[in-house]
């Protein structure tokens, strides 16, 4: 009796239709992310991250579109009046979201171009960080802190740029300065042998090392090193220190701006304590 | 056969094939091993394997002491989940090619083509149990260096050679493999040899009666603004007799393969 009431029941027209769309989605959605998923699987073994992510997000989002447009169907909707009034609501949306269409654009400007790929280091402004997606409103940065930053396409598009890790070698420029007194083609000899021993720096293309200009209180060298760009943290925290330490070693001087201070009359001269206890401690 | 670590202490030649053969560990027991600048410290205890290394400044044909090593070492352990004794080493190429440079410049003739060897560093294969590989480390750390242009190029180690056209001239330390190398010149022009690129990927090391040798590679210059076709021969070089294949290349030798061999490295400078 209970059966037959429950096919009874399925024959109401309302309860069939929202079965079936109940059925469409049940299995549609799981469909879809799982063909999104294989797509994004066989498309990261033959193209870069940044593709795989948008034939991802395409095969997902048409599917989603694809599906809502049959459940609109099913639900006895006439779809050329809909796609008419969407259309409409399309413009006037349009015209409340100019900023957010602009970032479209730019973020198709961005792909197409290519200025950068998911994983690449860039610098925008200030902000140094790994490229986590390249979306349709914006790119999303990891900075090296941590932190999450989210630069809207269209700043990306106006603003300069730089994206850090695009070539496998990269240059790091440092200037250093020496006293007047120091022999300059011995500072440079030292600079080399320098280059050459830390584990970091590239032989070729090799150092450059020259004399750039006589400045206020230094002999200006520039001290070029080439690297590859992993290694850019280890070579900055070992050469500073080389640098210095062979420096103290050869006893060659880097000269450092010196404070005179005055108590107030440029006459006077600076009153000076002696402590007798602390200077016998010594 | 098994040999025990006391007979490798004798052993002071690369060439002596013991070297190269299995030996048996006991537990317990610290073990060294110098070749060339590295010095390799290991221990055993139960299934556990330990090993040290470091840089020495003096270069050595294999030494073997059962001293224990100074305090200080940095050891990395590997827990092996079945009875072992066995440890052997292997030579192998450097993981990475290599960027040969030749001490004074050199150039060949159009139509011209000579044969050299040059003196490449071995590194180190570590093998417990004959199957388990459980790393590789350089006889000597060499530098990076780039070859190519600073936007596709490879990554590379140095190596300088003074590119010697016979055996004798070449300085071949205990701690290296003989490459011979055949340069043919069939261009019209004349051809500067500054910087070769050795690719090691492709290369045996086979055991000689005084060295250690590479297969024979060969390079054909067509032009000089073409990329060189180089082979790797699968026969055995035919510069002394060979005892037996110690490692296997990395790669399966390709034939005829062209690719950029030489360069002469301008980079604008600013």
């Amino acid at each position: 009796m209970e059966i037959q009431s429950l096919i009874n029941w399925l024959h109401y027209p309302v309860v069939a239709q929202v079965l079936r769309i109940l059925v469409i989605l049940v299995i549609g959605l799981p469909f879809i992310k799982f063909l999104s998923k294989i797509t994004g699987k066989a498309a990261g073994k033959r193209f870069t991250a940044q593709i795989q992510m948008l034939i991802q997000k395409g095969i997902l989002y048409g599917g989603i579109i694809l599906l809502l447009i049959t459940i609109l169907h099913e639900l006895g909707f006439n779809l050329t009046t809909l796609l008419g009034a969407a259309g409409i609501v399309g413009v006037a949306i349009g015209f409340a979201s100019q900023t957010s269409f602009s970032n479209i654009i730019s973020g198709l400007f961005l792909i197409s171009e290519k200025p950068f790929e998911i994983n690449d280091i860039i610098q925008v402004g200030n902000t140094f960080g790994v490229v986590m997606s390249i979306d349709l409103l914006s790119v999303k940065l990891k900075t090296f802190d941590n932190r999450f930053v989210r630069i809207p396409n269209e700043t990306l598009i106006k603003t300069e740029m730089i994206n850090i890790t695009r070539f496998p070698i990269r240059r790091m420029d440092i200037e250093l300065g020496v006293a007047y007194k120091e022999n300059i083609r011995r500072v440079i000899d030292i600079l080399k042998d320098i280059a050459n021993k830390n584990p970091y720096c590239l032989d070729e293309p090799e150092p450059l090392i020259f004399f750039d200009n006589f400045g206020d209180s230094a002999l200006n060298i520039q001290f070029r090193l080439w690297f590859v760009k992993e290694n850019f943290f280890d070579l900055r925290t070992t050469i500073f220190v080389e640098v210095k330490e062979r420096f103290d070693e050869e006893g060659i001087e880097i000269p450092f701006p010196h404070r005179t201070i005055y108590t107030g009359e440029a006459t006077q001269p600076f009153p000076v304590q002696i402590n007798p206890e602390k200077t016998n401690e010594e | 056969m098994l040999i025990c670590i006391e007979d490798i202490s004798r052993n002071r030649s690369l060439m002596d094939k013991k070297v190269w053969q299995p030996f048996t560990l006991e537990d317990r027991q610290y073990y060294s091993w110098q070749i060339g600048n590295l010095q390799l410290h290991f221990y055993k205890e139960k299934d556990e394997f330990s090993l040290a290394t470091e840089q020495t400044e003096e270069a050595l044909s294999p030494v073997h002491t059962n001293n224990k090593p100074e305090e200080g070492l940095e050891w990395k352990r590997w827990i092996i989940c079945e009875h072992f004794r066995s440890l052997q080493f292997f030579p192998v190429m450097p993981d990475r090619p290599l960027v040969v440079k030749t001490e004074t410049p050199l150039s060949l003739l159009p139509r011209c083509h000579e044969s050299f060897f040059i003196s490449i560093p071995l590194w180190i294969q570590i093998v417990l149990n004959k199957k388990y590989i459980l790393t590789e480390l350089p006889t000597v750390v060499l530098s990076n260096t780039w070859f190519g242009s600073p936007f596709d190029g490879i990554l590379a180690y140095p190596v300088k050679s003074p590119a010697a056209t016979s055996l004798s001239s070449t300085d071949i330390k205990s701690n290296n493999v003989v490459c011979p190398l055949s340069v043919q010149n069939h261009s019209s022009e004349n051809f500067d040899f500054v910087r070769l690129c050795v690719y090691t990927d492709n290369l045996a090391i086979f055991q000689g009666a005084t060295h250690l040798w590479t297969n024979n590679v060969s390079v054909h210059i067509e032009g000089i603004q073409q990329a060189a076709r180089f082979d790797v021969s699968s026969a055995k070089p035919q510069y002394e007799s060979i005892v037996k294949t110690l490692s296997k290349p990395r790669q399966h030798p390709a034939k005829g393969l062209s690719k950029k061999i030489f360069s002469d490295l301008k980079f604008f400078k600013f």
